[in-house]
């Protein structure tokens, strides 16, 4: 089945699914109250942080190139190593490359939407490597073999009894729905895993040019762990995370924990500027930075799509999305849901199947609106739908109607007409085309607008 | 050509065709309702956020004073089961804690490069600040203090000692400050409250991995 048909599929049996729907709304309204009280009590106006936010990135996109290779002299005076991937194979072999100099070790892994977006588990786990998923809901999700449901908040569909059979089946503890409970079982757990790793391997929410360092956000502490602990810390960012000043900072954490989470800030933002100093106590012998590309440099290229990678992968825009909350993030069946994913997914590698989902929307701007960064979301759907129909991915039957539609409504007479033969065969038409969709187009009125108007005489 | 190479030019050949300007900085006075304005502010937001999060906060006047709140908060506790930064005020506080009279580290202390497990085994880590800052109540953990990363991240509790004067109002500050410091850092961590998660059902529990309870023993006044 290809991508559009099994998502159509997933997303009509999402929408009956009023238990998950329950669960998403219930995670949505908690966090959408944090946000809203977040917003309002710590920014003068919340616009001049998005717009700030917006004009620092966009001079960012503009001077990237510059900016990477800034970024990476400085951090390479300090020791730090740093490896460009063009694709998702080249950054899952530079991991492996590291990975397998200590064999049979842990690998302790953070939440990071690239190692996702290039399979690295996937690899890591082909080569034998045992690799654990650090912070908690992605924990869940690898014990559950599933894809995270959001970028930001992993095991949002999973209730606590849900989470209580998994561990009681991989972790072997005694049954409980207490939320307290489970997390001490896998802090416990997994404990044991940071004490053993040899590699911890963590994303990045941004990277610094001017100083050379990398910004981890977190709430857990399982990131901060895994890089106080390990031999070796891996980096895996995409080339677009790369902000100007160090200082940016302090505009970009705030308002990537009020969109986040409704928190003023997330508990652990760390910022790394290197491997172990001289001096240092602790800390990994080496650190590793690999930045990917993975089609980057293509949606780069596209003049009208370019400001998607302005994206701090908030989430925001994910549980503002009406469409999200009604079919949840596993019909998209895509690393990045929601909105942004739609925007993005058909111009990364093997992009072209996936035009459908910018047609997932009702385009109502919700997205846009709660955009930190000011991306205009709902019209770059429109890009994409119109990008889609230029290279003929469209679906020629649509095409047809619209053809016909066009060639009635562009004369007043033609419609006139139209609308006589429509009305003597709606019936017929609707029976024959649409029999096998649900959808059935509306009964025209019986009587048109404009003979309405001449027969009640109003002027 | 590299995969470097390839990048680069792609991008050199695909970038935007106007020039960007770059942005004037908005300092965080104009941007954020809640900047503290006075000295005397910065404490009381610092307090009010720093408890907001989670944090435990104790104030001290004296050197006797904390002494006697760490010994409260480490009673039942062997000074072989922490680990502490070797700072001299923290080593003086600890002997008196301890009673050693001469201000000498006990023999048994763990040292700060012992491997993961017995690091594991502690069961407080205590350290100075970089800088509190009011703001957000974080608490701000960098080199030169030699204190590591592990001590902050592996103890189920950080216990932090630090002073009044240390309070700054927000971060673009500590990010300036940074920003001129040589040498860097190899990590600058900003704690805002105890290790947390909500993945379960958007549940708030402490303690996801991180330490459970953040504890700070502030010093106020002149002396010291």
């Amino acid at each position: 089945m290809n991508p559009d048909a099994t998502f159509m599929r997933d997303a009509s049996r999402a929408a009956g699914d009023r238990t998950q729907q329950d669960k998403i709304r219930r995670a949505v309204s908690t966090y959408a109250a944090k946000v809203q009280h977040m917003k309002s009590s710590q920014f003068v106006k919340w616009s001049d942080g998005r717009d700030a936010a917006a004009a620092i990135k966009s001079f960012a996109l503009a001077r990237l190139p510059e900016l990477l290779e800034q970024f990476e002299a400085a951090i390479t005076a300090r020791g730090a190593e740093v490896r460009w991937a063009a694709d998702a194979a080249e950054a899952r072999n530079y991991v492996l490359d590291v990975v397998q100099r200590y064999h049979g070790r842990p690998v302790v892994k953070s939440k990071s939407m690239l190692t996702e977006e290039v399979d690295l588990r996937g690899a890591l786990d082909a080569a034998g490597i045992p690799v654990w998923e650090s912070d908690l809901g992605e924990f869940i999700v690898q014990l559950a073999g599933e894809k995270p449901y959001h970028i930001v908040t992993p095991a949002m569909h999973k209730t606590a009894a849900d989470v209580s059979a998994l561990f009681q089946q991989h972790l072997g503890i005694e049954p409980t729905d207490d939320p307290a409970e489970l997390t001490a079982a896998a802090r416990t757990f997994m404990r044991g895993k940071f004490v053993d790793a040899a590699v911890g391997i963590t994303g990045a929410n941004f990277i610094l040019a001017d100083a050379g360092a990398v910004s981890v956000t977190e709430n857990e502490g399982n990131a901060l762990l895994s890089m106080a602990c390990s031999n070796v810390h891996i980096v895996l960012v995409g080339i677009e995370k790369v902000l100007p000043l160090l200082t940016d900072l302090s505009l970009f954490l705030p308002l990537l924990a009020t969109s986040g989470s409704g928190q003023q800030l997330t508990c652990y933002n760390s910022v790394i500027f290197g491997p172990r100093q001289p001096g240092d106590v602790d800390g990994p012998d080496s650190l590793v930075v690999i930045l990917v590309d993975n089609g980057r440099s293509t949606l780069y290229a596209n003049d009208l799509i370019r400001e998607a990678l302005r994206c701090i992968r908030c989430g925001a825009c994910l549980n503002s999305c009406p469409v999200y909350r009604t079919i949840g993030g596993h019909a998209y069946n895509t690393t990045y849901q929601g909105p942004i994913g739609s925007v993005i997914t058909p111009h990364l590698p093997g992009g072209k199947e996936w035009a459908h989902l910018s047609s997932a929307s009702s385009l109502c701007g919700a997205c846009t609106a709660s955009c930190p960064v000011g991306i205009d979301l709902h019209h770059l759907l429109v890009v994409n739908r119109s990008i889609a129909v230029s290279r003929k991915n469209a679906d020629g039957r649509v095409a047809q109607l619209m053809n016909i539609w066009a060639y009635f409504f562009s004369s007043r007479r033609r419609l006139q007409w139209g609308r006589t033969i429509w009305l003597s065969l709606e019936r017929l038409v609707s029976g024959v085309v649409f029999r096998k969709g649900r959808y059935r187009p509306p009964r025209p009125a019986r009587k048109a607008f404009s003979e309405w108007w001449q027969e009640n005489d109003i002027s | 050509m590299t995969s470097r190479d390839t990048i680069l030019t792609r991008l050199r050949q695909s970038r935007p065709s106007t020039d960007v300007t770059p942005p004037l900085p908005i300092p965080d006075h104009t941007l954020f309702a809640d900047y503290p304005r006075t000295a005397a502010e910065h404490i009381t937001v610092f307090a009010d956020k720093f408890t907001a999060v989670g944090g435990e906060l104790f104030w001290a006047q004296s050197t006797e004073n904390v002494v006697d709140i760490v010994r409260a908060l480490v009673s039942g506790i062997a000074v072989s089961e922490l680990a502490f930064e070797p700072d001299p005020a923290i080593i003086a506080v600890l002997a008196a804690v301890y009673s050693y009279d001469d201000a000498k580290l006990p023999p048994e202390v763990a040292d700060l490069s012992m491997c993961n497990v017995e690091y594991a085994s502690c069961r407080v880590g205590i350290s100075t600040a970089y800088r509190l800052i009011a703001r957000s109540g974080s608490i701000v953990m960098a080199a030169p203090a030699r204190h590591g990363r592990r001590l902050y991240s592996v103890p189920p509790v950080h216990l932090v000692l630090a002073r009044a004067e240390q309070i700054i109002p927000s971060l673009d500050a500590l990010f300036a400050e940074v920003s001129n410091a040589r040498p860097l850092p190899s990590i600058l961590t900003v704690i805002t409250g105890s290790s947390r998660t909500s993945d379960i059902e958007k549940k708030l529990v402490l303690g996801a991995h991180g330490p459970k309870r953040i504890v700070l023993v502030c010093r106020v006044g002149e002396d010291g």
